[in-house]
């Protein structure tokens, strides 16, 4: 059963899009069968794994908002345990288009279901908002990364989002776990960087991810070739932060309840 | 050339609304969509919406409300179909509302019946196309609303929080 891995913040610039490829490419190198949806229209994700938008025929789009199956959906990607649901622009229109839907929140839930069974782990890269796209993420999801970026106003999103799970739990998915808090674009030689993590440990505890994702410059320059940053070097800061992340994450949500398959079961 | 305000319009009708939703007759409802339809509405219905249709020369108030409902649905590996229960209000049991394994939509598994599938649709009872192609349908009503009232909470949660 695929476990859904949603890596959520409502704030950009956190390093959302990035963990989700790293993190999915890094399970799918441990030969776990793996699916990286991209959630967000921007389709980030999609171009880091060397994608040509411009040549998809369908995207998560038509599947989310028009129901067309995933697996006409998904696209191979660079490695082979690793699949992709591609996103284009399409997907900005999901938000005025699925508002008038009931069960709008549930359109990716209804999407994955029928390939739970293709997946170990389905990891979701979600947008920067709290609109109806991030609610069909966290109403679909099994667990949660929060990626926290290195400065204050990203402690906020945080502790936003933890408020925001806790509702989401009540209302809309009952057994939505945080598999962690991931500090990101870490530079040890910033203060603020350390102060951060600093009141991170305290004030979030075992929730904190053990891994910290170094602000290095190959994760800037590799989305430009279309690879996960692991497949440019195995040995690199960057690539190395991801592989033990991937340790900690399969550790937290291993023993975690399915979504998909409590669901429909 | 307008001769009314609109809006003076909207707000009557509304409040007309409102009285007619306020003096319905909830027991004879329960038992139509029992006898009927085998389904135990619960006790929290509220109100959502109305609006003043025309059918076949006649006014016809629509008068949309949302209701707790608890359904098992039961389909096979292939999607289909297997049955319908709604369970008691008070939990102990089930009503079944169709058996048969299934291949059409959920309104033949429930029957055709005098006040129409779409008015159970609308009164938020159950979804007219099911699980076959597992739509949005196929996802169980067990959340206390949408994304917006978590919106609202959070908002409202988080209004006395400093910034």
């Amino acid at each position: 059963m695929g476990q859904v891995i949603a890596i959520v913040s409502q704030k950009g610039g956190v390093g959302k899009t990035t963990t989700a490829v790293n993190l999915a490419a890094a399970m799918a190198a441990a030969e776990k069968r793996v699916l990286l949806v991209d959630m967000d229209p921007q389709g980030n994700a999609t171009s880091s794994l060397g994608i040509n938008k411009a040549e998809l025929k369908k995207s998560v789009y038509d599947g989310v908002v028009g129901g067309i199956p995933c697996h006409e959906i998904v696209v191979p990607t660079c490695l082979e345990f690793l699949q992709a649901a591609p996103a284009r622009t399409d997907l900005f229109r999901a938000e005025t288009e699925l508002k008038a839907r009931r069960n709008k929140e549930k359109c990716l839930l209804n999407f994955l279901y029928p390939i739970n069974e293709d997946y170990d782990y389905i990891i979701v890269d979600s947008p920067p908002s709290l609109g109806v796209l991030t609610f069909n993420v966290l109403t679909a999801a099994d667990s949660l990364v929060i990626p926290l970026q290195g400065e204050y106003y990203a402690l906020d999103a945080v502790s936003q989002m933890i408020d925001m799970v806790a509702i989401v739990r009540k209302r809309l998915n009952p057994d939505l776990q945080i598999a962690g808090i991931l500090l990101t674009i870490f530079d040890p030689r910033e203060k603020v960087c350390l102060r951060i993590q600093e009141f991170a440990q305290e004030q979030f505890g075992e929730l904190l991810f053990e891994t910290v994702i170094p602000n290095r410059s190959e994760f800037k320059e590799v989305p430009s070739k279309g690879v996960p940053v692991l497949l440019q070097s195995l040995i690199s800061p960057g690539a190395v932060s991801y592989f033990d992340l991937t340790k900690e994450v399969l550790r937290q949500v291993s023993g975690m309840p399915n979504r998909l398959s409590q669901v429909f079961d | 050339m307008k001769i009314a305000d609109s809006e003076v319009i909207k707000k009557r009708e509304q409040e007309w609304f409102g009285v007619i939703a306020e003096n319905l007759n909830w027991e004879a409802i329960r038992q139509v969509l029992k006898d009927k339809h085998g389904l135990n509405i619960g006790e929290d219905v509220t109100y959502r919406h109305a609006a003043i249709e025309a059918k076949e020369s006649k006014i016809l108030y629509s008068i949309d409300f949302d209701v707790n409902i608890t359904l098992s649905i039961q389909l096979d590996r292939d999607g289909e179909l297997i049955g319908v229960k709604s369970f008691r209000s008070e939990g102990l049991g089930t009503e079944n509302v169709g058996e048969e394994k299934h291949q059409g939509s959920q309104s033949d598994a429930v029957g055709s019946s005098d006040i129409g599938l779409d008015a159970l649709e609308k009164a938020g009872g159950v979804e007219k196309e099911l699980p076959g192609k597992l739509e949005n349908e196929s996802a169980p009503d067990e959340s206390e609303g949408g994304y917006e009232d978590v919106l609202m909470e959070f908002g409202s949660d988080s209004s006395g929080k400093s910034d």
